[in-house]
């Protein structure tokens, strides 16, 4: 049998930060959401007939729905962090503690989102978020490590919004 | 509703477009918007956001289905290779399938988001209610 080569030292780390992070659920308060969140988004998409009518609803004083992938298009939902506490590549280090510090590089490598329900301008939100998966991989390219993330996020009342799972492949730098 | 019928739809990521995603994402990698980091990654410009291609797969669905309002369940996607603003993305139906019963019924359509070398750049896969279509 061959024997797989032993893991860079920076993934093995990061590996054993994810594993002992498993199943740990972190819970963050994201606020109300309004008609000029999704407007932004929806503008950023080049869905300008989402900006009309949403505009027109609530000028009206309808209810207006998110974009369906607005809630778990969302990438951080945090009010900062300081421009000093961000990493050299512009990503917030508290947001990957799993990295934090390392010599590494991360990339999105898909997800998955359900849609429960629609999310309305004024919910207020939570979302809980956990590792629930922690793997080393020897592919074509060299090592990596594949980190599957799971996100609910819901209303504070208990309204399900949508789910996902992410994976995130992290590699060596250089 | 066959795969073959739903006609191509192709879109352009500008660089502003990414810029103002990362905006109202508050997702401030810089590869997504500071064609420095990008070069430092050997890529040509700045790299459009993953979530992004979800929401381009979305629309290519509402494209296609443009005569009803199409209710999204789910969608998945893998990104196989990264694109570059400026990068014009094809993207195809490969498959329409069905599942269930109705009222419960899902269609589900797979996509494929081609580069100019006919290569796949994202695998994706979008639920919608079948009652919705």
């Amino acid at each position: 049998m061959q024997r797989e080569p032993s893991l860079d030292g920076e993934l093995s780390e990061v590996l054993v930060r994810a594993m002992l992070r498993l199943g740990e659920v972190d819970e963050e308060w994201l606020g109300a959401v309004s008609v000029r969140d999704f407007c932004h988004y929806a503008a950023a998409v080049r869905d300008d007939a989402y900006v009309a009518e949403a505009i027109a609803a609530a000028r009206q004083g309808r209810p207006v729905a998110a974009p369906p992938l607005f809630a778990s298009g969302i990438f951080s939902w945090s009010y900062g962090p300081p421009e000093s506490e961000l990493q050299a590549n512009g990503l917030d280090a508290s947001g990957s503690p799993w990295t934090e510090g390392l010599q590494v590089r991360q990339v999105h490598g898909g997800q998955s989102v359900s849609v429960h329900g629609p999310l309305w301008a004024g919910d207020e939100l939570v979302r809980r978020r956990a590792i629930v998966g922690a793997e080393a991989k020897h592919g074509r390219s060299g090592q990596f490590v594949i980190l599957t993330m799971t996100n609910e996020i819901q209303t504070v009342g208990g309204r399900a919004v949508c789910s996902s799972e992410e994976r995130i492949v992290i590699r060596a730098a250089g | 509703m066959n795969a073959e019928a739903l006609r191509p739809w192709s879109c352009t990521p500008s660089h502003v477009q990414l810029a103002r995603f990362s905006a109202a994402t508050w997702n401030f990698h810089r590869i997504h918007i500071d064609p420095i980091a990008a070069a430092e990654e050997g890529l040509p410009g700045p790299v459009v956001q993953s979530t992004l291609f979800a929401e381009l797969a979305w629309q290519a669905v509402r494209q296609w289905l443009s005569e009803a309002s199409p209710e999204l369940v789910c969608i998945e996607w893998r990104n196989n290779r990264p694109v570059s603003a400026g990068q014009t993305i094809r993207w195809v139906c490969t498959e329409v399938t069905r599942e269930g019963r109705p009222p419960d019924e899902l269609v589900t359509l797979s996509l494929a988001a081609l580069l100019a070398d006919d290569e796949a750049a994202v695998a994706a896969a979008v639920t919608v209610r079948a009652s919705s279509i």
